[in-house]
């Protein structure tokens, strides 16, 4: 058990900036997960958790105690490697039992020689004991003695769990240790991971660029872009309430609705650009608050360009007079548009987004501009 | 399946130009040596007769040949593992350390490139009696000197360091390509899970996972090692009083100085069957390492 605490965490390589100033609080038994695109520093942040990376200032703090001049083994922590990082010459009970084989053998006792030690013989079996149970817990039983090189994808990974799990480790770091499998595997991976969470209470740090793993394991989500953290929040929140234009943009699929638009009578939403010079904003809208409607009563208006028909949700995209791509989810039930149509869009007022220039939310609520 | 006459035709195309250069370069060579081994033929003779295996009866009387075979696999009893082991470490330091890695790189490949003879004159001074910098040191330092190559009991031992010195860049190189292609993330893996030291890491993962570098490595530098030849007659033409005296130099000698062609063919033939049985050991440790994955 662990709270984690990342203060004003920085990282440079060279004369790049990976991390600019990080500040996280992580609390004990959490899932969190760090999500954005790639190259945004996830990796780089949850090394630098476990030390196997150094940061270049600030300090982690580990249950409440700075943890920067411990090495990674002392820190208590275990790792889920993006690539397994099994080793491959040895068995899979072999790989599970190293964590345990290190920490409670000697050096005299890990020898050669040093297995025929009484001592040696009872810790081993012991050893054994625990990884057996730890391979029953995740159904790998079955496979403990083959080599990491004869299994699945989905098979290594759970290896690589249990050599995580064996330990019982107060925190566990995981870097996209899913990015490997199929889609299918993935789904079913997520909920395994999720109920080994819940089942276990540890804290669980999960990097991802994926925002439906994230969005669907998490019980709060960092989302990172270039370095910074935009956003700390619970699945729900970021998706409602996204506090920046690209959080709104980077969680959700399909991808929010974003136009061009400008605030008139301070509260009043145009898509027209009668004023364009002041008061420009950015306003954004989900598939699924939005839907089609006549062209009469519409704030705005276009053609059906393509429809994404995925049997529960019909995506339909309409491009707009004005040259945007808007995206608009209907009941595949109700009438069915058809491409070339001309329709008008109407959004739910309430579930309308405002940025400013910056791309930071402007609170308030809105009215959108009475039609033409 | 059957193949057509036109697929035939095309194979035996395909494989004719490899053929024909191997029938050329190895395989007439090897029988006509394996032929000349059981004749009395003598380098200017105008004609043979086969005299069976009279030729290795005289190599079994004859104590040179015992002398020279014995040499030999001490030389590489000392340079394989030496080499391998100074291979081994300065891969091992070189790929720990961050600058000065192709420095150190091409430094420690220099002799494998350089003319061994020409490294044979260097190493000439360097050990000689009076004014060699190895005795002055010696000497410096408060040990005895030693006249290196002329003293039979450790003249062999001189050549094995030489050997040692000549060949382990080439192993450095094999162990560094070898090193390269372990994944790091087995050493943060194992730093995670609490290999306490740098050795245990490399008992963990860097021995296992270079094994079939190593053995690679072993047969290779078994056979370079069998085929010591430029050090010998440079330095010590198999002296003194054969201490010195190896197989390449004994197949020389007997050859090109005395011109008995057919002893020399049967001691070739002993040089080859010893090669061939080194490199069949790779090809078991090969198929044993295929079967354990
Ligand atoms: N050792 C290094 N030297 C120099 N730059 C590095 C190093 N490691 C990472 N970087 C840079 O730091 C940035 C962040 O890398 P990081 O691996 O943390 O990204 P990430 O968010 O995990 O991306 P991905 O989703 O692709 O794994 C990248 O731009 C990368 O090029
Ligand atoms: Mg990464």
């Amino acid at each position: 058990m662990a709270s984690v605490n990342i203060r004003s965490v920085v990282k440079t390589f060279g004369e790049t900036h990976v991390l600019k100033r990080i500040d996280l609080d992580i609390r004990d038994g959490e899932f969190i997960s760090l999500v954005g695109p790639s190259g945004c520093g996830k990796s780089t942040l949850l090394r630098i958790i476990s030390g196997l990376e150094q940061q270049s200032g600030g300090s982690i703090l580990l249950d409440g105690a700075t943890v920067d001049r411990i090495r990674p083994r002392d820190r208590d922590l275990a790792m889920v490697f993006q690539s397994y990082a099994l080793y491959p010459h040895l068995t899979v009970a072999e790989n599970i039992a190293v964590p345990l084989v290190m920490r409670r053998l000697n050096t005299t006792e890990r020898s050669l020689l040093g297995t025929l030690l009484p001592s040696a013989k009872a810790k081993r079996k012991e050893i054994a004991g625990e990884v057996g149970r730890v391979c029953d817990a995740l159904s790998i039983s079955m496979l403990k003695d083959r080599k990491p090189a004869s299994l699945s994808g989905g098979q290594r990974q759970r290896v690589a769990l249990a050599r995580a799990m064996v330990r019982k480790p107060s925190a566990f770091l995981m870097d996209e240790p899913l990015s490997n499998l199929d889609a299918k595997m993935r789904v079913q991976a997520r909920g395994e991971i999720a109920a080994l969470h819940r089942q276990l209470g540890s804290t669980f740090i999960y990097v991802t660029h994926d925002q439906a793993e994230a969005m669907t394991m998490s019980d709060r989500i960092a989302v990172m872009m270039g370095g910074e953290i935009l956003q700390v929040d619970t699945p729900d929140q970021i998706y409602q309430m996204p506090l920046d234009l690209r959080v709104a943009e980077f969680i959700g699929s399909p991808k929010i609705n974003v136009l061009q638009a400008a605030l008139t009578e301070g509260d009043v939403l145009s898509f027209t650009f009668a004023d364009t010079a002041n008061n420009r904003v950015q306003a954004a809208f989900r598939p699924e608050a939005a839907r089609l409607a006549g062209i009469a009563n519409a704030p705005l208006a276009g053609v059906i360009h393509h429809i994404e028909n995925l049997g529960a949700d019909l995506f339909v995209q309409v491009m707009t007079a004005g040259g945007n791509l808007v995206v608009v989810r209907c009941d595949p039930g109700g009438i069915r548009p058809a491409i070339g149509d001309k329709v008008g869009i109407v959004m739910d007022e309430a579930r309308l987004h405002v940025f400013g220039t910056d791309n930071r939310r402007i609170e308030g609520s809105y009215r959108l501009e009475a039609p033409l | 399946m059957s193949l057509s006459a036109s697929q035939n035709r095309a194979g035996l195309a395909l494989i004719a130009p490899a053929s024909i250069l191997a029938i050329i370069f190895l395989i007439a060579p090897l029988s006509s040596i394996l032929v000349l081994a059981f004749t009395d033929y003598q380098l200017g003779d105008r004609s043979l007769r086969f005299i069976g295996f009279e030729n290795f009866q005289a190599l079994i009387d004859d104590p040179v040949f015992w002398k020279s075979l014995s040499n030999t696999l001490i030389y590489s009893a000392v340079v394989v593992p030496g080499s391998m082991l100074l291979g081994l470490v300065s891969a091992l330091l070189i790929d720990a350390g961050t600058s000065l890695r192709s420095f150190y790189r091409t430094a420690f490949f220099m002799p494998v490139m350089a003319s061994l003879l020409a490294m044979a004159i260097v190493w000439e001074f360097m050990l000689h009696p009076s004014f060699g910098i190895v005795n002055t040191t010696a000497k410096a330092l408060g040990f005895a000197s030693h006249n290196w190559l002329k003293d039979g009991d450790i003249a062999l031992y001189v050549l094995a360091v030489i050997g040692i010195w000549q060949s382990f860049g080439f192993n450095m190189v094999l162990f560094m390509a070898g090193l390269s292609a372990i994944p790091r993330d087995l050493y943060d893996a194992a730093e995670l899970d609490g290999t306490p030291h740098a050795w245990e890491r490399f008992r963990l993962i860097t021995w296992p996972l270079l094994a079939p570098v190593a053995v690679f490595v072993a047969i290779t530098s078994a056979i370079r090692s069998f085929q010591v030849f430029d050090t010998v007659h440079a330095l010590t033409q198999g002296g003194p009083n054969k201490a010195t005296e190896v197989l390449l130099y004994t197949i020389y000698a007997e050859g090109f100085e005395f011109f008995r062609s057919s002893h020399a063919a049967a001691i070739t033939i002993v040089f080859i069957l010893l090669v061939v049985s080194v490199s069949l050991l790779r090809f078991v440790s090969l198929k044993k390492n295929g079967e354990g994955a």
